[in-house]
């Protein structure tokens, strides 16, 4: 069989064999080599088409058509998208989106997903205490804090219509409060920002669960991550999984949810709506064609294909209280604001302690907890 | 057409030729589609002008203070090597060389130490970690405005939208500019400026397949001339003492925008070349040392990169530069034919000779550009991989572990005779009576990895084990005949210029197969699969190395970072790299591969 013929000729002992089903085209090449003529062009998919992002089957669905109604409340309550100043413009009470399509942006070829939506959000980020948003490091680097803007309520109506916005939805960056950003060689890579918003927000949203130290991230867990894909509406997928938790340096877990430019500070949960961390890094999202335009890569929905990456939440919350020990986000009943060492020993007590209310304080210490134990350091 | 060419030339020239003055709007950066930067944002100027640095008359070293001291901390902060708020803006994926700042930058402490130490690995003198006479030289000459690890954050993995990401790689093929002389005149003719950009441009459409042509109006690139001191609001302003030449800063717009130094007096090849640089940076080129990756001393490419901070020294790229493009302006083209292995021989970079293995007893010869694919010529057994020497004659290693050799580099006549050894994968660089034949033998050392030989000579010839001795899974050998190898446990080495093996494995890198060129040009396969059988691609990117010259002649201990390997897009099984520096990849489906322009 000529499949097998070229496995055993194939260089390396020690590399794994076989050939996934997206490879099918290119098996007629292979009858090729087994006759001795390289001749003839393969019909193979070029190089970069596998590349990719999507993991298996695309899950994106719309927010409004997301089948959980805990996460929908959620997500539009809290989950903000970053947008330069100068996307947003402003009429009254009224603020309105002006931004390229996706298609026009990512140069897409007909067909894709979501081509015609606008690309507006550079990132997304969650809203954590009434006045704190967390999102990506990097993406705090890129854009100045005068320039940020933070965006609630971007996603599409129920019926697909446009987002309708207006200036209560609309926050301006008034601080970084902390932010680290890895070298990528770094052996532990962190990625995070904390940005103070220019004011509250007054709209009722429901409490952010924080996973305990109790429940270690488990190989083969389904994610759910809500962000901006492609700086589209908020869209929200979950059918990833846990390749990788990282547990000995607890700096960041690899999945395979369907992750893409925008997703940047994307809030990842788990099945049972507990929040794990933030999209920060992944695989390239688009494979280039021959016919000149862009279509989404596709991966293999399989552990060894993984490689999106997500901050650890707790991390940030470490990083957070070192810079910023009077922050609310670092307070608890029984640790007052502006005492908390976040690497005391005493977080650990704050145990299964995982609620964080609207606007009040205690959510940082029992993920902390969860970082030193499973880090195995004193407690 | 032709008089209509002519006159939007003598038109541009009236109008860019004197002191921009009202009236002349084509040239108005302030019209349409042509903004000017505005005051305050990050294009503007970064740097605190450097005077201090020319003041400095005596060695400095540990322990010393003064404000000649202050002066040199300020130049190193100035450009990339010490924490610097400012810069961090204007670049954003510049880190600091050296993380900590001093407490007191008039006293010579640690951090200034190791931040001159840093400075001397890029110009190439001694690492003495003192301001000495050679050092203070490199630093009163004129340079480039840039800071130095302008990219050691950049990581393609991010996912923030990449439209308005500042990593600068223009997405059209047809670009336009146009240049004016503001402010003040300089002491070129129009004419002899007219041709230093218009080399400038062509070298870069060259390596990269992008346009560039003048405009008149409206254009992509904006370029303008600025005395010392008196740049506009949102424009660089050039330090007093004529020691910046040119400035680049980060696209943040559709425009690029670029400045020279109106006051230093020009000549048209000073001019060309520091326009050389400029551009490089605009199509996302950072500074290379002046000792870069392990290029052999002789040959057709020029020994300083364009990209060499100290602009200008050269207007011909080298390998840094040309790998460094290659990785940001080419894309992955599929070749014809199908192949286990491909090695790329030759030392001309305009005439790579490429030859494939690809299995079931045959090799193959590539006449071109793999666009007809040429000759077949049966081994005795199945070639699993294969190399090729400078004279483009190729040595096979076979299925059954055997290693032949072709009596001729011509695909027509010659033959394979007798297996002259045994080998798991070869390679052979180096030139002329140094070329080098490296095998990964079929010694087991019991890890995985198997002892590293090399070919005693030409006849009879026979392979012995290297001392100090050394073992891997796959080999590479660069211009130089040094071998670089990847081992099972994804480890990449290659040899220092002692001869002792040296790891090239910074961070978590992890590397299955290696291809180095002969002028330069190292890229690996990864540890990442979507199949178990092709891995991803990264390359050793010079430019974007935070150690320039990290291969033998800098202590690496000195440096803070190695941020070397960047992604490249595709997945692959076996890699090779030409003479030009391009690399060749070939997947498990056989597929074949070359970068080519986009």
């Amino acid at each position: 069989m000529a499949e097998s013929e070229i496995a055993g000729t194939a260089r390396g002992a020690g590399r794994a064999r076989g050939f996934p089903r997206w490879m099918a085209p290119a098996l007629a090449s292979l009858a090729l080599i087994s006759c001795g003529s390289p001749v003839d062009r393969s019909e193979g998919p070029v190089a970069t088409a596998q590349s990719g992002v999507v993991y298996g089957e695309d899950d994106r669905v719309e927010l409004a058509d997301f089948p959980d109604d805990a996460l929908r409340e959620l997500a539009r309550a809290r989950v903000a998208a970053v947008m330069a100043h100068d996307t947003l413009s402003f009429d009254g009470h009224s603020v309105k989106v002006v931004a390229r399509s996706l298609g026009e942006a990512a140069n897409l070829c007909e067909g894709e997903r979501f081509a015609d939506q606008p690309s507006a959000a550079l990132c997304s980020a969650i809203l954590l205490d009434d006045r704190t948003v967390l999102t990506a490091g990097h993406c705090m680097r890129r854009i100045a804090c005068s320039d940020a803007m933070f965006v609630l309520g971007y996603f599409l109506q129920p019926n697909g219509a446009e987002p309708v916005l207006n200036t209560e939805d609309v926050y301006g960056c008034q601080e970084v409060l902390a932010r680290t950003l890895s070298l990528p060689t770094a052996t532990e890579r962190i990625d995070f920002a904390w940005v103070r918003l220019d004011r509250p927000v007054h709209k009722p949203a429901p409490p952010v669960v924080l996973r305990p130290a109790s429940a270690p991230l488990q190989v083969g867990e389904t994610v759910t991550v809500a962000g901006f894909s492609g700086g589209t509406p908020m869209k929200v997928r979950t059918g990833g999984r846990v390749a990788d938790p990282r547990p000995d340096t607890l700096d960041f877990f690899v999945t395979t949810s369907d992750t893409f430019h925008g997703d940047s500070g994307a809030p990842v949960f788990d099945g049972e709506l507990r929040l794990l961390g933030l999209h920060v890094r992944g695989n390239a999202d688009y494979a280039a064609t021959p016919a000149g335009c862009n279509t989404v890569s596709r991966l293999p929905d399989e552990p060894t294909a993984a490689g999106e990456e997500n901050t650890y939440v707790a991390r940030t919350l470490v990083g957070l209280c070192e810079s910023r020990p009077e922050s609310v986000l670092c307070c608890s009943p029984l640790q007052p604001c502006a005492h908390v060492d976040p690497r005391a020993a005493a977080s650990c007590s704050v145990g299964e302690r995982t609620n964080i209310p609207f606007g009040s304080s205690l959510t940082a210490l029992a993920l902390i907890a969860l970082m030193t134990t499973a880090r195995r350091t004193r407690c | 057409m032709t008089r209509f060419s002519r006159y939007r030339t003598t038109l541009l020239a009236v109008c860019l030729g004197v002191p921009l003055v009202t009236g002349c709007g084509s040239a108005d950066p302030s019209r349409p589609g042509a903004t000017e930067p505005a005051a305050g944002e990050s294009r503007s100027n970064a740097q605190t002008p450097v005077l201090g640095v020319q003041a400095v008359t005596r060695e400095i070293g540990p322990g010393d203070e003064g404000s000649d001291v202050a002066a040199v901390y300020s130049y190193l902060r100035s450009y990339g090597y010490l924490p610097n708020p400012e810069l961090e803006k204007s670049y954003p994926y510049w880190a600091p060389l050296v993380e900590r700042e001093a407490s007191d930058p008039t006293r010579f402490g640690p951090e200034l130490e190791k931040a001159v130490r840093i400075y001397q690995g890029y110009v190439g003198v001694s690492q003495t970690g003192i301001v000495d006479r050679a050092t203070l030289d490199w630093m009163k000459q004129p340079r480039c405005s840039h800071p130095e690890n302008e990219f050691a954050m950049l990581d393609k993995r991010e996912k923030w939208n990449t439209d308005n990401a500042t990593w600068p790689l223009w997405t059209k093929t047809n670009l336009t500019y146009q240049w004016a002389v503001s402010n003040g005149q300089i002491n070129l003719s129009i004419a002899q400026t007219n041709a230093a950009f218009t080399a400038a441009f062509t070298t870069w459409a060259q390596e990269t397949g992008l346009n560039f042509s003048v405009a008149t109006g409206a254009s992509d690139y904006i370029i303008r001339f600025y005395p010392n001191g008196t740049a506009p609001s949102g424009w660089y302003s050039f330090p007093t003492d004529n020691s910046v030449v040119g400035n680049t800063p980060s696209r943040t717009t559709n425009n690029q925008f670029m400045s020279f130094n109106g006051s230093i007096s020009w000549t048209q090849s000073f001019l060309q070349m520091a326009a050389t640089h400029e551009i490089g940076h605009s199509l996302g080129l950072a500074h290379s040392g002046i000792t870069s990756s392990m290029r052999v001393t002789t040959g057709p490419i020029s020994d300083t990169p364009i990209m060499f901070f100290r602009a200008p020294v050269s207007f011909v790229p080298t390998i840094d530069d040309r790998s460094s493009i290659t990785t940001r302006y080419t894309v992955w083209k599929q070749l014809n034919g199908a192949a286990v292995d491909i090695a790329v021989g030759g030392s001309d970079p305009t005439s790579p000779v490429q030859w494939v293995t690809s299995g079931s007893n045959s090799v193959w010869k590539y006449n071109g550009d793999g666009v007809v694919p040429a000759y077949t010529q049966a081994i005795p057994s199945d070639g699993v991989a294969i190399a090729v020497t400078e004279a483009g004659v190729p040595w096979v290693v076979s299925s059954s572990n055997q290693v032949f050799r072709r009596n001729s580099s011509s695909a027509t006549s010659g033959s394979w005779g007798n297996p002259v050894g045994g080998a798991r994968d070869i390679g052979i660089g180096g030139t002329g009576s140094s070329e080098a034949i490296w095998t990964i033998s079929t010694d087991s050392t019991g890890d995985g990895n198997f002892a590293i030989q090399r070919w005693t000579g030409t006849n009879p010839g026979s392979f012995i084990t290297y001392n100090p001795l050394g073992s891997a899974v796959r080999i590479s050998v660069d211009g130089g005949g040094r071998p670089w190898v990847v081992r099972a446990d994804g480890t990449i080495w290659t040899l220092d210029s002692t001869g002792a093996w040296f790891q090239m494995t910074p961070g978590t890198s992890c590397a299955t197969d290696i291809g180095v060129g002969h002028w330069g040009g190292t890229y690996v396969t990864g540890c990442s699969s979507p199949n178990g059988a092709d891995f991803d691609i990264w390359s050793l990117d010079v430019n974007l190395a935070s150690t320039p010259g990290a291969f033998g002649n800098v202590d690496l201990g000195t440096a803070v970072a190695v941020t070397t390997w960047r992604p490249l897009d595709g997945w692959a099984h076996a890699i090779a790299v030409g003479p030009d520096g391009r690399p060749y990849a070939v997947q498990s489906s056989g597929a074949i591969f070359g970068r080519r322009s986009r």
